[in-house]
């Protein structure tokens, strides 16, 4: 099922169908299944470690609980940053359309990690929009992504930022040493 | 997440390097709405001895299956219920709601189309990235351009010196790839053919290599790829 959002180009808006594509779609995809002695494929569930509870898909529920043990649902808790100011969401989806701005440089693209692959398609675009992104142009729709277009056609890709700094030859890489294997060995009570 | 990697250069002379990736910021912490601390648990349900499959199977019909409902709460184990279910093992259990000690494990083989197109043995596919294992520059250079129109680039990591001879190794990588203004393909194996697989059973990952300079310090940055940006087939 696809999504539909509205994007706005030099004034004129295009409602485009978004269809996500991902790698099983491409490439097809693999799945790992256990079987038992009969053959039977068999499920995946969960044990408490006390062995008296076998819990299968959807016999659990993940809940927030306060000191008492009292669950708080969801929409009531309250989200800190480290420093214990109320964290506002800035990822508030506009109610209009989302207006592209571009076209933008290669680079603005590539200082970004790609976290969803939509395809669109091209016959729903604004005319004008179309024959930029078919000239190699390459727009930004705030909150959205990267609309571009290739042999292939004309894809949305969702991003999001990824920042490294230059270094130098005095510059320290801190390894963050995580190699806590032997910690547990009990050598101290020997 | 940082690790320790063998490098190739354009010479085929390798060194050691760390691959990092950027660090991600910390989450915003969760508080009661009167600013107290809140924490996560896992609470059972309900055991599979009373999930719908297991009743279906105890009781005969529908009709017997619906009376028992009606006149008690077979599917409500009051013991367990509401419990919070603390560390957990994950268990294969049978079509009979029955742990079992072992299981064979397969693979499932699916199409582009979601057809089935074979079971087979399962088999751990090895991490080709490590010490031991060089990353092959290839010699095939990339437009930028090129990269962002054929390939999501789902990950990026960024490749630093370990110690002063690899300061000035990956310095001189930078400054062929500024020079070249173009991306580097950089491969796993002996002959550097292979995508990267970062991890056990990792997905395979096509790597470019993009180079700056600034003054006297660089900026290596392995851009990596698990899929193309192409329509589906069907």
């Amino acid at each position: 099922m696809s999504r539909k959002i509205d994007l706005s180009f030099q004034g004129s808006i295009s409602r485009i169908a978004l269809h996500r594509i991902d790698r099983a779609r491409l490439y097809g995809s693999t799945r790992r299944i256990g079987l038992d002695g009969k053959g039977r494929e068999c499920t995946s569930a969960l044990l408490t470690r006390d062995g008296k509870y076998v819990m299968g898909p959807g016999s659990t529920a993940g809940m927030y609980l306060n000191k008492g043990c009292d669950v708080i649902a969801r929409e009531d808790l309250a989200r800190m940053d480290e420093h214990g100011q109320p964290v506002i969401s800035n990822k508030v989806e506009p109610d209009g359309p989302h207006e592209l701005a571009g076209p933008v440089p290669m680079e603005a693209l590539l200082e970004c990690a790609v976290t969803a692959v939509y395809e669109v398609d091209i016959s729903e675009i604004d005319s004008t929009l179309a024959a930029s992104l078919s000239r190699g142009d390459i727009y930004h729709a705030p909150n959205r992504g990267f609309l571009l277009a290739n042999e292939y056609g004309v894809f949305l890709l969702a991003t999001e930022r990824v920042r490294f700094d230059f270094i130098g030859h005095d510059q320290q890489i801190v390894i963050d040493d995580d190699d806590h294997e032997y910690d547990d060995l009990g050598f101290k009570s020997m | 997440m940082i690790r320790k990697v063998r490098l190739e250069d354009a010479r085929g002379r390798d060194g050691l390097v760390y691959l990092s990736s950027t660090p991600h910021a910390a989450g915003p912490v969760l508080h009661t709405p009167d600013g107290g601390p809140v924490h996560f648990e896992r609470i059972i349900k309900n055991p599979m001895d009373r999930s719908e499959s297991t009743l279906r199977r105890q009781y005969k019909n529908d009709d017997s299956l619906t009376h028992a409902l009606i006149e008690g709460d077979p599917e409500i184990d009051m013991e367990s219920a509401g419990r919070v279910a603390g560390p957990c093992d994950r268990v294969w259990v049978d079509p009979d709601s029955e742990p079992l000690y072992s299981a064979t494990m397969m693979e499932i083989v699916y199409g582009p189309d979601g057809a089935e197109k074979e079971r087979r043995a399962l088999r751990d596919i090895e991490a080709n990235v490590g010490e031991d294992m060089p990353l092959r520059w290839t010699g095939r250079y990339y437009k930028r351009d090129n990269i962002a129109r054929r390939f999501a680039i789902t990950r990026k990591l960024q490749i630093l010196h370990s110690d002063g001879l690899t300061f000035d190794f990956l310095l001189r990588m930078a400054e062929i790839l500024e020079k070249k203004d173009a991306f580097v393909s950089i491969g796993a194996g002996l002959k550097g053919c292979d995508p990267l697989i970062l991890e056990r059973n990792g997905t395979p990952h096509r790597a470019f290599m993009e180079g700056r300079m600034q003054g006297n310090e660089y900026l290596l940055i392995l851009h990596l790829s698990n899929m193309e940006l192409k329509r589906p087939a069907s």
